[in-house]
């Protein structure tokens, strides 16, 4: 009989065990992460802590507690280069995270050279050789992700009478050439635009 | 028969009749819980069969039962907000939100008395979709004491009601389709205020599809 209850004792236990490594593995999950577009160090942040539970220097898979979770990109001294706001996701499955980190603000604005700005402007002449060049000005012009979309608004003031309308426009750049994809209008429905980024539009108001 | 073998006897029939017995309670309520809805946020009762027997808010629409109606217009009112064109609204998107963006997949769906914010200009709030723990945050905006209203549900749905009576001096902005993100501005002299009064009221322009009347893209 006591050999019985210490059987038992012993079962209970083993399945105790195995229910908790079952547990625990189940609630893990592989995340693939393929870095790519330069060379930068990956950080994985559990949501809301400040110490990281994983750092990537190259492509490479993580086993992550399902939850959420940041990566934030570190570059070291070409740091300024890329945009290193922090970047959220999910784990409850299995899942590979391709990382293209966008230029950072400071770095796209030295793209935006004398010559690239020009060449926006010949893309934008069909549109603004529509309205005399004393009646409009280009108010503002940058570029976002890395430097192949570009974004700006354009002041129209036909009459001084009353006060200038602001039109906004998109363009994006496809082998070295600058395309209008949102000519100038002053409501942008973004919905419209699906492949536009929305952080170029929602800049524009 | 030994003693042991009698014990597992006797508890083996008992776990016989405990089987039979919890299955057939599994089963005989089964129907109950498809003819009697209790909201878990309200306490209101839906009865399929009989809509009379309602206690509370549950409004019966075709494709969705709402619960917590009544709370809100009571929250809302006691808000000195006049509530009854702006309810219906209310009502109106999420029964939209639960046709167009869940397919009606939900049976009910409540507007949560639980952690509902309100002042006279904005109300957060969120809904519980079925009766599991699925949650959605609801956010509207009010407009001319409570004429106009645009309520957003979730990340990217929006409903823009009574939109049609909000006069400014010098330009009206009119909704051309309620069932979505839609919107006419009758301008006169200057959009860019139009679109400044509509991102005042917390809205991000891009959201809507906003069309100009008697106007012409000089670009274009």
């Amino acid at each position: 009989m006591k050999k019985r209850y210490i059987s038992l004792i012993i079962i209970a236990v083993a399945a105790i065990a195995v229910a908790s490594v079952w547990y625990y593995i189940s609630n893990r999950h592989t995340v693939v992460f393929s870095l790519t577009g330069g060379n930068y160090t990956l950080s994985i942040y559990p949501e809301g802590q400040k110490n990281s539970v994983a750092t990537l220097k190259s492509s490479g898979s993580v086993w992550l507690k399902n939850g959420g979770y940041s990566y934030v990109v570190d570059a070291g001294n070409d740091s300024s280069d890329f945009n290193n706001a922090a970047i959220d996701f999910t784990i409850e499955s299995d899942k590979t995270i391709t990382v293209y980190p966008n230029f950072s603000a400071s770095h796209l604005a030295s793209l935006l050279t004398g010559s690239e700005q020009q060449a926006i402007n010949a893309a934008l002449a069909p549109y603004l050789s529509r309205v005399a060049a004393s009646d409009y000005n280009i108010q503002s012009l940058d570029l976002y992700k890395r430097g192949q979309w570009a974004a700006g608004k354009i002041a129209y003031q036909p009459s001084t009478q009353e006060p200038a309308e602001i039109y906004r426009f998109v363009l994006s750049k496809n082998s070295d050439a600058w395309q209008v994809v949102i000519p100038p209008q002053i409501a942008i429905y973004s919905a419209q635009y699906p492949s536009v980024p929305r952080d170029a539009i929602d800049d524009l108001y | 028969m030994t003693n042991q073998q009698k014990i597992a006897t006797i508890g083996l029939f008992i776990a016989t009749i405990a089987v039979i017995c919890g299955a057939w309670l599994l089963f005989s309520q089964k129907p109950n819980s498809a003819t009697y809805i209790t909201d878990r946020d309200t306490g209101e009762v839906y009865n399929n069969k009989v809509n009379t027997q309602q206690t509370g808010g549950g409004l019966d629409t075709t494709s969705v039962t709402l619960f917590g109606i009544q709370k809100f217009i009571a929250s809302v009112e006691s808000s000195g907000i006049p509530s009854t064109s702006f309810a219906t609204d209310v009502r109106d998107a999420i029964t939209k939100y639960s046709e167009i963006e869940l397919k009606n997949i939900y049976p009910t769906i409540t507007l949560r008395p639980q952690n509902m914010s309100v002042t006279k200009t904005r109300i957060s709030a969120e809904l519980r979709l079925g009766q599991d723990d699925k949650f959605v945050p609801v956010d509207i905006r009010i407009f001319g004491d409570g004429r106009g209203s645009l309520t957003k549900i979730g990340g990217a749905f929006y409903y823009v009601g009574g939109l049609a009576t909000l006069d400014q001096s010098l330009f009206t902005i009119s909704q051309s389709d309620f069932s979505g993100p839609n919107i006419t501005v009758d301008s006169f002299t200057y959009r860019e205020a139009a679109l400044n009064q509509l991102e005042n009221l917390g809205y991000a322009i891009p959201d809507l599809n906003i069309k100009f009347l008697n106007y012409e893209n000089p670009f274009k």
